[in-house]
């Protein structure tokens, strides 16, 4: 890692000292205490351009500040606000609102209201930290084109039903009859569903890159310090060699993450596997990796009093959200029909034949809408 | 805990210009009837023609310095080449582990001598040098090997057999490690020679293999004879120098492009538009190929980098190699050769790669050994 990032993630872990997680308890509710440390700090704003009052940072720097907080299973939604909101609200050239927000998937639709707002109407499915949280951002369809709304996730016309995730995280539903806002900012033309699927899906194996170093982390110390048939269960070989296998599927995810990260820095052809690939992969190995971690760790694991429930319950979660991994490769798959079989050349992002970048043409394929995030 | 890889940047954009460049080559050859795709070419597609016609474009010697008639291109650059010829199971067993290995062992390690004697003909594809390592009695506990090298007043007399030597038929030259001092650790007192070939005391036979083909060979060294400048490196340094090829050995893209050319063969006959089963497993296969491509350049990155990413190159090596057997798996349920109506090529590419599955987790260090190899990482970081 760089030096910078490395830093950046140092000072991440500064602020989340306090916050490693004890236990597998669910959160209690969104850590606004954090939200707003980490604000002052800049954290939240930080791949938010500075001159819409962001930090400027770019989205690997915003990914570093992500792993940290989601290996200390922080209940901030700060790999939404960083990773999908920021992007999102810049393309839009739009400031971002004070105070926590998260971001929403669903159906929306806003009409202009006579004294120059606009009145959104429609669906928002399990939004992570909405009860937490000030504002949702989301897309939203108008009759000029795609925008996006900042919502205020108190306004009373946003009927609010409480859900939850696996590990116990906030993810409610919203629906929305008639919330007036005057922050509603057209976008450019692109397909911003399926931008916002992307960096959504980046977010999620971001997360679970840190869960899963988290899961790795706590084995390690687990066979180093427990003693069975008279030696360190690191002795054994067969421990030795599934803690090895843990391993790489631990750095697997990370470097996928990485690398979607990267790929969505770049509008080259490659971006879609990339991105398509990470989720896919960092979702089929959750199991092995928590398979791993529990077996290793015996019953002590599967209590509520140990914290490796808390990193195995977060990669369970987010497996799921943004797309699980059969969503994914069936991307990843039309990716290699749409090349026309040549596999090859869509993993090396390189062809013979010289056609155009495959982001024109791919926009036009339709698109799986994720039902839930 | 030391264990991190983190992705690299795609290839730089102007690479797309070698691989693109190479990628007509092969597909010049293909239509000129130059070779035959076949899976796992790189272990046994041995064809010195086709070798010195890629000699000819500048692609084999790539990294190796232009004083010694080398190209001088980055590793990046040679890592580019290898993926294309991989991918597209080009018949390159003859140069590759000259190419891959000894060739940066003698930079490494030779004389001046040596660079002069061995490098250009290595970069012309006229000197194929083989590897001695493993012997009968010797496989993945390698510090046991028994080849002994005696000094005398005319040079180093050895004795010893070495097995699963690939190409060693063909070779030109042969590196050896061998036992030239006893007691201490046994890591200690081992040698590597460079032996030419043919050598009157130096009796090569082949060692078949499950599907019937010839590229592993015995070697029998029967008080070999070589001068005192065949010692290559430090005496007592063999360990030292073997381990530190390992990095080149266990990292580049042929640890999970073995199958490549029959993926691409599969998905070219466009079977998995009509089948959605196929279709999803096409999507698995994919999108972990993508990220297992990803953690191989980030190998390649470090190891270009100067450092040696022991660790992380034997994590990436069990991977990959595994994912090898999966792809010729899967494609296997999906073409069912006994389904009669499988194109004749297809198949034959098929049957070759089941029959070969088994030495991807055991070539290059079993994944047994690589895992034990990472847990120790892991436990002492």
């Amino acid at each position: 890692m760089s030096e910078h990032l490395e830093e950046l993630a140092a000072a991440v872990r500064g602020v989340l000292a306090s916050r490693t997680p004890e236990d597998s308890a669910a959160p209690e509710g969104g850590d606004t205490v954090l939200w707003e440390e980490l604000d002052r700090l800049g954290f939240t704003s930080l791949s938010t351009p500075e001159e819409l009052g962001g930090g400027g940072g770019t989205l690997q720097d915003a990914a570093a500040v992500v792993r940290e907080i989601a290996e200390a299973c922080a209940a901030v939604p700060v790999a939404e606000a960083l990773l999908v909101a920021a992007p999102l609200l810049a393309a839009a050239e739009a400031p971002l609102p004070a105070g926590p927000l998260t971001v929403g998937v669903g159906d929306l639709f806003a009409e202009p209201t006579a004294d120059g707002e606009w009145e959104i109407t429609g669906s928002l499915p399990r939004v992570p930290w909405l009860r937490s949280v000030e504002y949702v951002v989301a897309l939203v369809d108008t009759a000029e084109g795609m925008a996006v709304a900042v919502v205020p996730a108190t306004h009373p016309r946003l009927l609010l039903n409480e859900g939850t995730n696996p590990a116990g995280e906030q993810r409610d539903d919203a629906v929305l009859d008639g919330v007036v806002t005057n922050r509603v900012y057209r976008l450019p033309e692109r397909a911003w569903l399926r931008e916002i699927e992307m960096s959504g899906a980046v977010a999620r194996t971001v997360q679970m890159a840190g869960a899963a170093r988290g899961v790795l982390k706590a084995t390690l110390r687990h066979v180093r310090e427990r003693e069975q048939f008279g030696r360190p269960l690191l002795g054994f070989q067969v421990v030795q060699h599934r803690l090895a296998s843990l391993a790489a599927d631990v750095v697997t995810v990370e470097v996928a993450a990485d690398a979607a990260i990267l790929a969505l820095m770049h509008a080259d052809s490659g971006r879609e596997l990339a991105v398509a690939s990470a989720k896919a992969q960092a979702s089929a190995l959750a199991r092995p990796i928590a398979d791993a971690g529990h077996q290793l760790h015996g019953a002590i694991g599967f209590t509520m009093e140990h914290r490796l429930g808390a990193y195995t319950r977060r990669l369970w979660s987010w497996r799921d959200e943004y797309g699980n991994e059969l969503l994914w490769q069936e991307r990843a798959a039309q990716l290699v029909v749409d090349r026309g079989g040549d596999v090859w050349g869509l993993v090396t992002g390189a062809d013979l034949s010289g056609e155009p970048e495959a982001g024109e043409h791919r926009a036009q394929v339709p698109d799986a809408r994720i039902e839930s995030i | 805990m030391a264990l991190t890889l983190r992705a690299v940047e795609r290839p730089p954009a102007a690479l797309d210009g070698l691989r693109l460049e190479v990628r007509e080559f092969l597909e010049h050859e293909l239509a000129a009837g130059g070779f035959t795709p076949e899976a796992d070419a790189w272990m046994s597609g041995i064809d010195v023609a086709f070798s010195r016609r890629l000699a000819g474009r500048g692609w084999v010697g790539m990294t190796i310095p232009a004083e010694y008639g080398g190209h001088g291109r980055s590793a990046l650059e040679r890592y580019v080449v290898t993926e294309e010829l991989l991918a597209y199971g080009a018949p390159v067993a003859a140069h590759w582990i000259a190419d891959r290995q000894m060739a940066p062992g003698i930079l490494r390690n030779g004389t001046e001598e040596h660079k002069r004697r061995y490098l250009p003909g290595i970069a012309r594809a006229e000197q194929f040098i083989a590897i001695g390592m493993s012997e009968p009695d010797s496989g993945s506990d390698l510090a046991s090997v028994r080849t002994r090298a005696v000094e005398t007043q005319d040079g180093w007399r050895i004795t010893g057999t070495k097995v699963w030597t690939s190409a060693a038929h063909i070779a030109t030259a042969i590196v050896v490690l061998a036992r030239t001092d006893d007691g201490g650790d046994r890591h200690a007192g081992l040698s590597q020679f460079i032996v030419d070939l043919p050598h009157p005391a130096v009796t090569i036979s082949p060692i078949i293999t499950i599907d019937g083909a010839h590229h592993f060979n015995e070697v029998v060294f029967d008080d070999a004879l070589v001068p005192c400048t065949a010692l290559l490196g430090e005496r007592g340094e063999g360990w030292r120098q073997v381990t530190a090829e390992l990095g080149n050995e266990r990292s580049g893209p042929e640890r999970f492009l073995s199958v490549m050319p029959l993926l691409r063969a599969w998905t070219a006959t466009g079977c998995f538009t009509e089948d959605p089963l196929a279709r999803a497993e096409l999507g698995r296969l994919v999108t972990r190929l993508a990220v297992l491509r990803q953690m191989s350049l980030a190998v390649a990155g470090r190891l270009a980098a100067g450092e040696n990413p022991a660790l992380e190159a034997a994590l990436v090596k069990d991977l990959g190699t595994g994912f090898e057997g999966e792809m010729v798996e899967v494609i296997r349920r999906h073409v069912d050769p006994e389904s009669g109506g499988v194109h004749e090529d297809l198949a034959a590419m098929l049957t070759k790669a089941v029959l070969h599955v088994p030495a991807f987790t055991l070539r290059g260090g079993t994944n047994e050994v690589l895992r034990s190899i990472v847990a120790k990482g892991l436990s002492r970081r």
